[in-house]
């Protein structure tokens, strides 16, 4: 059968691989979060610096901090704050839906399925904020993720409504965000511990599932390469990043989605649960998660339903995102050039045929974290001349709050997504072979990711 | 060396567009997006059922899209 390079191979050159350019800043979600993000971060300064921060947090409301113990108090709630709830669901539907039509979403579609994402979300808020939410584990996450797949199984939603239901847009805006109250400091004295870590995880993982999947089982090296990846750095974000550099066949990539999205559910589950029961501090919980799990919005709900049982959600949060988001997430392009080289050098171009090419280190960069850092600068230089007791009496609750409370609306909006989109009948049946490679790279990756989290840097993270 | 060869990007067989690439693959967009950046411009060879970049060289199987769309000859 004809290779899709084989006038590549015959000319021994081919046409450089070439970005989007200046087209990347409007046709990729990577750029609307952070336009999103820091420009809602930079309204709200100038807002603040106003004194009109009643308007903030006006646009901040949330039920999730009312804890009610009746639904006449909920109710109470809702109507007397209608309006502000109405404001709000305009703010985030301008928001949304121009920028989603502007990639190329149809409006219509994300318009009728955004008011049903938004107000499920409206029922996930006044879940976890009923007092006595925490007794009985209804943690904010965990509860979105069952009651969007409940609604997406039982029910049946049309497959047009994911139109609406961006996982990683608002996951990539709930992170630009949470630079805002990330001092620059921390990323700056953690990023390279956090790096350390995700390099050894990184390598270990892909390289087991490799060579498990070729040397044990005989599977095709083009699947071993893209659940290799999508198990060691990013899930299925990762296999779509090297799946040109090896050539996979779609049937590779439906693999990959089918046993990350299966082993994610299962580790968001279990991941908090298992630290619960071995007493671990949230940072250290955190950084685990962060070398565990294996997609971003899936690490995000474990990490924050950990922090929430512990009682201390921004250290388990803050050892996520450097874990994860700064560590792992940053192999994505170089993982990518390194299969492009292995294809093309290792295993013959007649098999694929990418050059290897630097410059995807670039065009292939989870270009959100840009903004994580952008807003986590700007807070910090904003922040740094108020003394503490300014800080403490009028930034934090006038400022971040209203800025925290946008955050998690984001986080609100993808872990409910996460659950509306996962379809268990759409997904595709996964050879034991196959699973098995992936499993015990799985299993290595949480061992490991648990020695280096706990054993090796545990009085590390355990400081966040 | 000029590049005189076709890219797939410019194949009718090429699907890149994001939201076709979701639709192409489910479960895509449960833990991931066509739309980030990661993707670059990989796109899906439906002739092959392979992963490519829009700059990769075509193949023999090349089919111009803008010749199928103006009602030209077809490629091999």
């Amino acid at each position: 059968m004809t290779t899709t390079q084989e006038a590549w191979n015959e000319s021994g050159e081919g046409p450089k691989p070439k970005p989007m350019g200046w087209k990347e800043l409007y046709l990729k979600e990577d750029w609307w979060a952070i336009w999103l993000g820091l420009g809602m971060m930079i309204a709200a300064i100038l807002i603040f610096q106003g004194g009109g921060s009643g308007l903030l947090k006006a646009l901040a409301i949330n039920p999730g901090g009312l804890k009610w113990s009746s639904l006449g108090q909920l109710g109470a709630h809702f109507s007397q704050n209608a309006s502000l709830y109405l404001y709000q669901f305009l703010f985030w539907l301008v928001l949304f839906g121009v920028s989603t039509a502007i990639m190329g979403v149809p409006s219509g579609q994300f318009i009728p399925a955004f008011i049903v994402l938004y107000l499920l979300s409206i029922v996930m808020f006044a879940i976890a904020g009923w007092a006595n939410a925490a007794k009985f584990n209804l943690e904010a996450p965990l509860v979105a993720l069952v009651l969007g797949l409940v609604v997406a199984n039982v029910f049946r939603l049309p497959k047009w409504m994911d139109s609406a239901f961006r996982v990683e847009y608002f996951i990539k805006l709930g992170i630009v965000l949470l630079g805002a109250t990330f001092p620059i400091t921390l990323v700056l004295t953690a990023g390279p511990v956090a790096i350390a870590q995700a390099t050894v995880i990184s390598l270990v993982t892909c390289l087991v599932i490799y060579f498990v999947a070729t040397r044990a089982f005989g599977l095709d090296r083009r699947l071993a390469a893209v659940i290799g990846v999508g198990g060691a750095v990013c899930g299925v974000s990762a296999s779509m990043a090297i799946a040109a550099s090896v050539n996979a066949k779609k049937e590779h990539l439906y693999t990959s989605v089918t046993l990350v999205v299966g082993w994610a559910l299962v580790m968001i589950l279990v991941l908090p649960f298992a630290s619960s029961a071995m007493g671990l501090h949230p940072g250290v919980a955190g950084a685990w998660i962060g070398t565990s799990e294996f997609a971003d919005a899936a690490g995000f709900a474990a990490a924050s339903t950990y922090g929430h049982m512990a009682g201390n959600e921004d250290a388990a949060i803050k050892a996520f995102v450097l874990m994860k988001v700064i560590g792992r997430d940053l192999w994505i392009g170089i993982w990518s050039i390194v299969w492009a080289a292995i294809a093309t050098i290792v295993w013959e171009k007649k098999v694929t045929g990418r050059r290897p090419d630097a410059r995807e280190i670039w065009w292939r960069f989870p270009k959100f974290v840009i903004g994580f850092f952008a807003a986590s600068m700007l807070m910090t230089a904003f922040t740094g001349s108020f003394s503490p007791a300014d800080f403490n009496g009028a930034v934090r609750p006038n400022l971040l709050l209203p800025l925290v409370s946008l955050r998690t609306w984001a986080f609100i909006f993808c872990f409910l997504s996460i659950g509306l989109t996962t379809r268990f009948r759409d997904l595709q049946a996964v050879g034991w072979k196959t699973f098995w490679a992936f499993t015990i790279g799985v299993a290595v990756n949480v061992t490991l990711g648990y020695i280096l989290s706990v054993h090796v840097f545990g009085s590390y993270w355990a400081s966040i | 060396m000029g590049h005189t060869q076709p890219c797939c990007g410019a194949c009718r067989f090429f699907t890149g567009a994001p939201a076709a690439l979701e639709r192409a693959v489910p479960g895509l967009n449960i833990l991931s997006s066509a739309y980030g950046s990661v993707r670059g411009n990989t796109g899906l060879c439906e002739r092959h059922d392979s992963f490519v970049t829009s700059a990769t060289a075509a193949c023999p199987a090349f089919a111009d899209r803008a010749q199928r769309e103006s009602g030209a000859p077809q490629g091999p």
